[in-house]
């Protein structure tokens, strides 16, 4: 027989307890605690935001990109190329989600892998062959890129950068242009190791960087070349192709500089006046054009190159002098850098005798 | 391979360039130029998008260009100021790595000074407030947080101590000041960085001002319970930690015995060499101590440096243990604050008699923690307190701790501490109650016992009049009859008031004996010869504070006035005539201060008075006192038993130590405590233990063991077995008794 304790355990286990005012009644011993605590309480298999996963194409016949987006940041680059070239294949119809495309593969123009970022440059220009005012939407996003590159530190990557130039120049050049002149003519001077400046302490990169050196081939200089002709071409001498519809000039209905005063074509007209853009404040303050009416390199920055005088001024007084020594210089090595080189003076060439028409006949 | 000039090397990373570019800044300029715009590219598309993650490159090209910012001054002008801009615009959405790596760039510049200490210190207190613990945006309480904060804080700690080695930049001290003190005017709990930040610079005695103690005073008084909190617990723990941390550095650096090398100089061959050895360590020597122990750097605890201690003890009180939400704190943080505030009130003997009849609601025996309110509230008891304030707390403690009915422990607890709140203000019991208490020294607990005997001898110094005749002991008895004890101290009535340099009767009577053999002592060098003592002996001396009372005089001998009367006296012929004219002087004024100081005790024998005052006047009026003469009298005064039994004056800035009130207690032993006990006295006594078991010479079983160990039903039938049970009574006890015999023989 157990011991009187026991027992009087084993009766315990029986008895009733009871419940008693104002007291709350007592927990069974199988209770299990199942309260919890979390910020926010997520139910992915209830959300309304995305549609199935099951299904490869959606109701437009367009293949749901999702799962490629993200395989874009990965580590292999083959991997990274194909998976470019499947969105290039399958880009959606609906144009909303290009916006999303660009963000993501955008970073891929500084990729460490040659053929990585010329899959790129043939997505973005696919992308603009679909999507009419799609690189003049996404201007700003994409030329930083394009800066980025021209910059980078790695020459390969410096040496491609100019292809994803060239897509702007061919299919968005008034906006490329109007906008980011300045700091394109810039990162070319740095690309092409030519000096703005007449510095003494400015000449190291054009000792240093020579073609043998930094794996700067001619080929690439030449193509480097080839896009700065273009650019100063489109910069220079309005395109008369692209020019639409009524010829104002003519009209004597309405005033002729009517077209000054109408909300504008292009898309993001007045980005120029970055209300929507974070930037850091710059101290110096702009000043426009100094005291003489030419321009300096220093204030250079601040300018808007918005229309072809300013654009064509602005050229005059700070680019043209260093570009013309420059290209010269080049134009001698001869080969094709140096035919190059000789078409971009013929632009600058037949800029110059412009001007001097214009001066002759003011 | 042909040989590549290094120059030439083209370089394709980051860490190369800046490498080269630190070299040779002017050579590769236009690289720099180009990473620079580098930069500046990925810098907009950064603010395009800045919660985008782009990789590793844009923290690597703020490294690089902070890192060379030094070789192109001219064209990173902007640099630093658009990174203080990303830094407070875009923090949130910055990635930890990156915002990571922006601190460290700034503090990098500002190490180069390029940046000011100004600046720095402005953009990164925001970020420390708007990382705090407890602000309320989700973003900043992320788990990178910590980090952040950690960062920030010990960026701002090097920066300030930095700043402030040498001497102190008061400026910007007072600029992060008062950034502190506008923290802590918010109401919410980002207040506790300033504390942590001051006590971090108060601890390493970079702040050591009233200012810095007067941020600390506000925290205490903040609202928020944490800040609040974190204030008490600087002023009740700073200063040990301080002392501490200077401990530490100066025994770190302690790496050679100065007497050691100056005997090892003396003894061994010289040499330049040596010689140089020895000027070098003499060198560093006086370097530290002017360093640590200099006269800039004071020493002042936190509680001595408060502005307005009666205004901050009376708040303390009002708002944080009376006031409405003084629930909001918990027992311990409570008593925190009696702690703090009991300390001050002891320390700068602060009137708070609110405080008083607060404390006898805590004081129960069954009160948690209750030994640390007895403490606190015999911290607060000092003479200038009405005893009748005092007097409740004596009798709620005797009536609650000391009866028969309660443990030793408690008793022995309460009795000590109405001997620490008695020794402080003695007034505050009556004789009945002392009596009643005093009838404990026979109890038989110790702790209750040496509790009542203290209380005891702490009245015979005090006012053995209320005692009972037989506890006063002799020489307090003896004391009384001669009527040298001045009777009762009556309250307002401070007695421990010192009119002459205390113990100089002492001096002059020694000297006296001595037969004055060295009259012009104060003339002899040596006698002026600073004795080097001991940093313990310094702080008692310091800590023995001279009473000095405004309407009384007092003739200060000091070498400066001499030589002033030696000026006004200078058209006077012989010396010797103006000193005595001066002395007469001196003595009037000695003997009024005197008869003054002897007034409230009439009973003091008169003739003896006069006779000290007078050999004092002599002695002082003849002679300076030279450091040797001070040390003789300290000398003498110990002789004489003058500083004896309760040390030598009460501190009213003492801390009491709560597990002191206890006393001794003794707890009964666990079994293995005891068996440990037992086995470390027998330790190296294995002559006296048993031999059980032992063998001396190591040999085969004796027949003996054998039979010993031979199975008991083996041997139960033998003869010489059973034939004991037959034995007669007479023949069993020869057996035993040979037995016995035998066994003495063999030494067992």
């Amino acid at each position: 027989m157990g011991s009187k304790k026991k027992r009087a355990e084993k009766k315990k286990d029986f008895q009733k307890t009871k419940l008693r005012v104002g007291k709350t009644a007592a927990r069974p011993d199988n209770y299990t605690d199942t309260s919890f605590t979390a910020k926010s309480i997520s139910l992915p298999n209830q959300t309304i935001a995305k549609p199935k996963q099951g299904a490869t194409t959606n109701n437009g016949g367009d293949v749901d990109l999702a799962h490629h987006l993200q395989l874009v940041k990965h580590h292999s680059a083959s991997t990274r190329k194909e998976v470019l070239a499947f969105i290039e294949a399958h880009l959606p119809s609906n144009s909303a989600s290009y916006k999303q495309i660009l963000t993501v593969t955008l970073s891929l123009l500084t990729d460490q892998s040659e053929s990585v970022r010329s899959a790129f440059v043939s997505l973005l220009s696919a992308c603009a062959d679909r999507q009419p005012g799609f690189l003049q939407l996404h201007m700003r996003s994409i030329v930083l890129f394009v800066h980025s590159a021209m910059s980078h530190i790695r020459g390969d990557v410096r040496a491609t950068s100019t292809q994803a130039l060239d897509i702007l120049i061919t299919k968005a050049a008034s906006s490329l242009v109007s906008g980011f002149l300045v700091k394109t003519l810039r990162s070319f001077f740095s690309l092409l190791s030519w000096t703005l400046s007449d510095d003494k302490k400015a000449v190291s990169l054009a000792v240093n960087t020579t073609a043998s050196l930094g794996g700067v081939t001619k080929k690439t200089r030449a193509r480097h070349l080839a896009v700065l002709a273009r650019l100063l071409q489109a910069t220079l001498f309005v395109d008369d192709s692209e020019k639409s519809g009524t010829d104002w000039t003519r009209c004597s209905v309405v005033h002729p500089q009517t077209p000054q005063f109408m909300i504008p074509q292009n898309p993001q007209a007045f980005a120029q006046l970055k209300l929507f853009v974070e930037e850091l404040p710059s101290q110096r303050a702009s000043s426009g054009a100094s005291g003489n009416g030419t321009y300096t390199l220093s204030d250079v920055d601040a300018v808007s190159t918005e229309d072809i005088e300013t654009r064509r001024k602005v050229i005059e007084d700070v680019f043209l002098s260093p570009l013309r020594k420059n290209l010269v210089a080049t134009s001698k090595d001869g080969g094709e850098v140096g035919a190059e080189a000789s078409k971009c003076l013929q632009i600058l060439d037949k800029f110059e005798g412009e001007l001097k028409a214009q001066r002759a006949e003011e | 391979m042909g040989k590549k000039r290094r120059a030439a090397i083209l370089p394709t990373n980051i860490i190369l360039l800046q490498n080269v570019v630190r070299r040779d800044p002017e050579s590769y300029h236009e690289e720099f130029v180009q990473q620079y715009s580098h930069y500046e590219s990925l810098r907009d598309i950064f603010l395009l998008n800045p919660s985008a993650d782009q990789g590793t490159d844009f923290a690597d090209l703020i490294g690089f260009v902070s890192a060379v910012c030094g070789c192109y001054p001219k064209e990173t002008a902007k640099f630093p100021d658009e990174l203080k801009n990303i830094l407070l615009n875009n923090h949130r959405s910055l990635t930890p790595d990156v915002r990571e790596k922006i601190i460290q760039c700034l503090t990098m510049l500002r190490n180069k000074d390029i940046i000011s200490a100004e600046s720095l210190i402005l953009t990164l207190f925001p970020l420390l407030e708007a990382y705090s613990s407890n602000s309320q945006n989700a973003s900043t309480s992320s788990h990178h947080a910590k980090a952040v904060r950690s960062q920030i804080y010990s960026t701002l700690v090097l920066l300030l101590k930095a700043v402030n080695t040498g001497a102190k930049n008061q400026k910007i001290n007072r600029s992060t000041q008062a950034l502190l003190f506008n923290m802590l005017e918010q109401r919410d709990g980002r207040g506790l960085w300033a504390t942590k930040l001051t006590r971090e610079l108060w601890r390493r005695g970079i702040w050591d001002d009233s200012r810095t103690v007067e941020i600390m005073s506000q925290a205490a008084l903040h609202s928020d319970v944490k800040v609040s909190v974190a204030g008490a617990r600087f002023f009740l723990g700073a200063d040990k930690e301080r002392n501490d941390a200077l401990e530490d550095d100066l025994s770190d650096d302690e790496s050679f015995d100065m007497n050691a090398l100056k005997h090892k100089a003396q003894h061994n061959k010289k040499s330049g060499k040596r010689g140089k050895k020895i000027e070098q360590a003499l060198k560093t020597m006086k370097k530290k101590n002017n360093a640590k122990i200099s006269a800039t750097y004071l020493n002042f605890s936190a509680i001595h440096l408060l502005r307005d201690p009666q205004g901050f003890a009376e708040r303390l009180f009002t708002d944080h243990l009376t006031n409405k939400n003084a629930n909001r704190y918990n027992l311990e943080q409570k008593i925190l604050f009696m702690n703090l505030i009991s300390r001050l009130v002891g320390t700068h003997k602060l009137t708070v008699l609110g405080l008083y009849s607060y404390f006898l609601k805590y004081l129960t025996p069954k009160q948690r923690d209750v030994t640390q309110i007895m403490a606190s509230a015999a911290q607060a008891s000092h003479d200038l307190v009405p005893p009748e304030s005092i007097n409740s707390v004596v009798r709620k403690i005797a009536d609650e701790f000391v009866s028969d009915g309660v443990s030793t422990e408690v008793a022995a607890a309460g009795l000590n501490t109405i001997r620490e709140i008695l020794a402080r203000a003695p007034l505050a019991i009556e004789q009945p109650l002392l009596h009643d208490l005093v009838e404990y020294k026979g109890s038989k607990a110790k702790a209750v016992m040496m509790a009542a005997r203290s209380l005891v001898s702490l009245y015979r110094e005090v006012a053995p009049e209320m005692l009972h005749r037989r506890d006063r002991g002799k020489v307090a008895s003896l004391e009384l009859q001669s009527g040298e004890k001045k009777g009762l101290p009556v309250f307002g009535i401070e007695s421990s008031t010192v009119t002459t340099i205390p113990g100089l009767e002492l001096l002059s009577k020694w000297r006296q004996e001595q037969g004055e053999q060295d009259e012009n002592a104060d003339e002899n060098d040596e006698n002026w010869a600073v004795v080097l003592q001991d940093e313990e002996e310094e702080s008692e001396v310091e800590g023995d504070w001279v009473t000095m009372d405004s309407d009384k005089e007092y003739n200060i001998s000091d070498s400066d006035d001499e030589e002033k009367e030696d000026k006004t006296n200078d058209n006077k012929d012989e010396d010797d005539s103006d000193l005595e004219l001066s002395d007469d002087e001196n003595v009037k004024e000695s003997t009024d201060a005197a008869e003054d100081a002897d007034q409230p005790a009439k009973k003091k024998q008169k003739t003896v008075a006069t006779d000290s005052t007078a050999a004092m006047n002599e002695l002082l009026s003849s002679r300076i006192l030279t450091p040797a003469d001070f040390a003789k009298l300290e000398e003498l005064r110990v002789q004489a038993g003058v500083d004896k039994l309760i040390g030598k004056k009460q501190h009213n800035e003492e801390a009491i130590d709560s597990t002191s009130l206890l006393g001794q207690v003794k707890y009964k032993q666990l079994r293995e405590e005891r068996i440990a006990h037992a086995r470390e006295g027998r330790e190296d006594r294995e002559k006296f233990g048993s031999k059980k078991g032992k063998r001396d010479a190591p040999h085969s079983t004796t027949n003996k063991e054998k039979a010993r160990k031979k199975n008991f039903v083996m041997m139960i039938h033998k003869k010489a077995v059973q034939g004991k049970q037959k034995l007669s009574l007479r023949d069993r006890q020869r057996v035993l008794r040979a037995h016995i015999t035998k066994q003495k023989k063999k030494g067992h």
